[in-house]
């Protein structure tokens, strides 16, 4: 019953920690991708909107000249509203609401208005000027309040208001007035943005002119406006691309750190329930392990269904790492920019230490990891591969390793026992010194050597550490577990392991890989296909070293 | 949904992640002369045997001059890392950076020449 309990707190625990990191990286994942998504779509239908409020105010002398391409930006409108619409509906079911699916809601419901509206323009009983503040209303301003967005959508009803005086003769005085406000709200937010369109000074000299007296709309007024509308949107668009593009670092943060509570946390307590279980096992020799009285009191509990689903749990883990690390390489492959590879690759290093964990639980409950080789590989790969497992992999050297091929089955134990011992290294030599992982032939087999400038260790502590090493459990607390951990390995793949202090101090941990491991380099190199993705070259190099 | 269990050889994925391909530590993202086109040669230097393979490989590949391009394309890591090792390369004064814009006015003169000769 108390190990149910315990189980059942630590999931809760688990759950605790986990849920709001996912939570926060769900939410940013999903902000950016509602805002990718939607805001493209509000642009088109603002400009759709635009053009269609541009053609409706348009002066028309005699109600039969409608004027070409009407009905077709009609259309053109519609079918932006609709992708609109339907993007909107089906973001605003699946995810939270944020600022651009709100924007893209309220956009949708003020456009249901448009057909009435058009009803009103075409039988004519509508004055151009209610026409246009109809559809200035509508548009509204779902692409946000900052000053560069305001400033091209107030430039957009300025020229709608001279379209519709266009054919008039001149403007009426409440035309005027009306494109004074326009101007002036559009020049105080053009500074406040620092932003000069091309073309500037020709719109504010027509501008003023019309303000001041009474006239026809210069020729020159739509191909000015023209350019300013069109630089002042890509402006904006390059801006709001520019922002998102800053906080990529931020989500990828977020995401690699959900993964890392989230994989961390469940390694944790899918290795308390293992050692509950294994236990439960060894309850039959109770007097070397005193817990085991307490825990054999969950042994009729801990059934064979609660082992079906920790491995289940565990291969579920698996997948998902694999997974992620796969994706983390894609994304990694892709990306141009130096600052968020930097990012990618820590997110990377996480997840693959994540992946280290989950694999050495698995192999010390005696299972088998998900990642298998069936073709020899380079040591040297290997090596690295164990040196980049590590937190500080970065003082790892593994350059001197003489060529030779590990066959594909102790693939994952020999990098693992590696990993445990080059981890042991990095943690008790000084920091900023460096961990060197040397390999060359023996007459056993072939010798890695994990060498550190560390304090070593005394008599009495490397008496300790060859007992862990040959001692089938782990002892209480945790300062030997890496160690337990890299025996248990090495007695599987029948690998030796000796520790002694170097002449020079430091310590050195050699590893005897016996020769029924090894594959000759000449033969592994006869083997098609390189199994490790690695370019050929770099295989080949590191002999010549 | 299917849970995979087990991959085997490639479907394992790259046994050495890239982060740890590029060796010591992450893009910097510091501003250099580093231009997708710029070429890398070797410079005068000996190579130390601190070298990590990927690097090796750089410094036997720039025996003839190669663009940043091309060097990332041959060794296969993404352009951020590959300009990572390329400083470190630089700082030990392992290779030389020509600007493709330092090369210009020489190869417009020998068109020119080779215009003149016509």
């Amino acid at each position: 019953m108390k190990a149910r309990l315990g189980v059942a707190l630590l999931a809760v625990l688990w759950a605790a920690a986990t849920v709001p990191a996912v939570a926060t990286a769900v939410r940013i994942v999903s902000e950016r991708a509602a805002a990718d998504r939607m805001t493209p779509l509000i642009g088109r239908a603002v400009l759709a909107l635009e053009a269609e409020r541009r053609l409706s105010v348009a002066a028309r002398p005699g109600r039969s000249a409608v004027p070409a391409g009407f009905a077709a930006q009609r259309s053109r409108t519609d079918q932006a509203g609709e992708m609109l619409r339907r993007a909107a509906d089906g973001w605003a079911s699946r995810v939270r609401a944020t600022e651009e699916t709100r924007a893209a809601d309220a956009l949708v419901r003020r456009m249901t208005g448009l057909p009435a509206l058009r009803a009103a323009v075409d039988d004519g009983r509508m004055e151009r000027r209610t026409a246009l503040d109809s559809y200035t209303g509508i548009i509204g301003s779902p692409l946000g309040d900052s000053a560069l967005t305001r400033t091209r959508e107030l430039l957009s009803e300025e020229d709608a208001l001279l379209a519709a005086a266009a054919g008039a003769a001149r403007l009426t005085d409440a035309d005027r007035l009306r494109l004074a406000e326009l101007a002036g709200a559009r020049r105080t937010l053009q500074a406040t943005a620092a932003v000069t369109p091309p073309a500037a000074d020709r719109l504010r000299s027509m501008e003023d002119a019309l303000i001041l007296r009474p006239g026809p709309v210069p020729d020159g007024w739509s191909p000015a406006f023209n350019t300013a509308n069109t630089a002042l949107w890509d402006t904006r668009t390059e801006a709001a691309r520019e922002a998102r593009d800053d906080s990529t670092p931020y989500a990828v943060a977020a995401i690699a750190w959900a993964c890392l509570v989230g994989g961390a946390g469940l390694i944790a307590v899918v290795a308390v329930l293992m050692y509950v279980r294994r236990f439960t096992r060894r309850a039959p020799a109770p007097a070397t392990v005193p817990e085991a009285a307490a825990a054999g009191v969950a042994a009729p509990e801990a059934g064979p269904g609660l082992d079906a689903l920790l491995r289940d749990l565990e291969r579920r883990n698996q997948s998902l790492v694999h997974r992620l690390l796969r994706l983390l390489d894609g994304l990694a492959r892709h990306e141009s920019d130096d600052e968020t590879l930097g990012e990618l690759f820590r997110a990377d290093h996480f997840a693959n230490r994540i992946r280290r964990n989950l694999e050495k639980a698995i192999m010390l409950a005696g299972d088998l990891p998900g990642r298998r080789w069936s073709r020899p590989v380079p040591l040297a790969d290997v090596v690295r591969a164990a040196a980049s497992e590590v937190p500080e992999f970065e003082r790892v050297s593994t350059s001197r390793i003489a060529p030779v091929h590990l066959t594909g089955a102790a693939v994952t134990g020999t990098m693992h026992l590696l990993a445990e011992l080059i981890e042991n290294a990095t943690t008790f030599a000084p920091a900023q010194t460096r961990v060197r992982v040397t390999g060359e032939p023996a007459p056993a087999g072939y010798e890695v050597t994990v060498a550190d400038v560390g304090p070593g260790m005394t008599e009495d502590d490397l008496a300790t550490a060859y007992a862990v090493l040959s001692d089938p459990s782990p002892r209480p607390g945790g300062t030997w577990w890496g160690l337990y951990a890299t025996g248990r390995f090495a007695e599987r793949l029948g690998i030796e392991v000796r520790l002694r202090n170097a002449p020079g101090g430091g310590l050195e941990a050699s590893v005897i890989i016996p020769a029924a491991l090894l594959v000759d380099a000449e033969v592994a190199a006869a083997v098609p296909d390189d199994a490790t993705g690695e370019i050929p070259a770099i295989a080949g190099g590191v002999g010549r070293l | 949904m299917t849970w995979d269990e087990t991959w085997y050889d490639e479907d394992s994925g790259p046994l050495v992640r890239l982060y740890a391909r590029t060796g010591n530590g992450a893009p910097t993202g510091a501003p250099d002369d580093f231009e997708l086109n710029a070429l890398i040669s070797r410079g005068a230097h000996p190579a130390s045997a601190e070298l990590s393979p990927v690097e090796s490989v750089i410094l036997r590949l720039v025996v003839v001059p190669l663009s940043v391009s091309e060097i990332a394309a041959e060794v296969d890591l993404p352009l951020g890392a590959v300009r990572t090792l390329l400083r470190g390369l630089h700082d030990g004064g392992l290779i030389e950076v020509r600007r493709p814009a330092d090369s210009m006015p020489h190869v417009l003169e020998q068109l020119l020449t080779g215009l003149r000769s016509l």
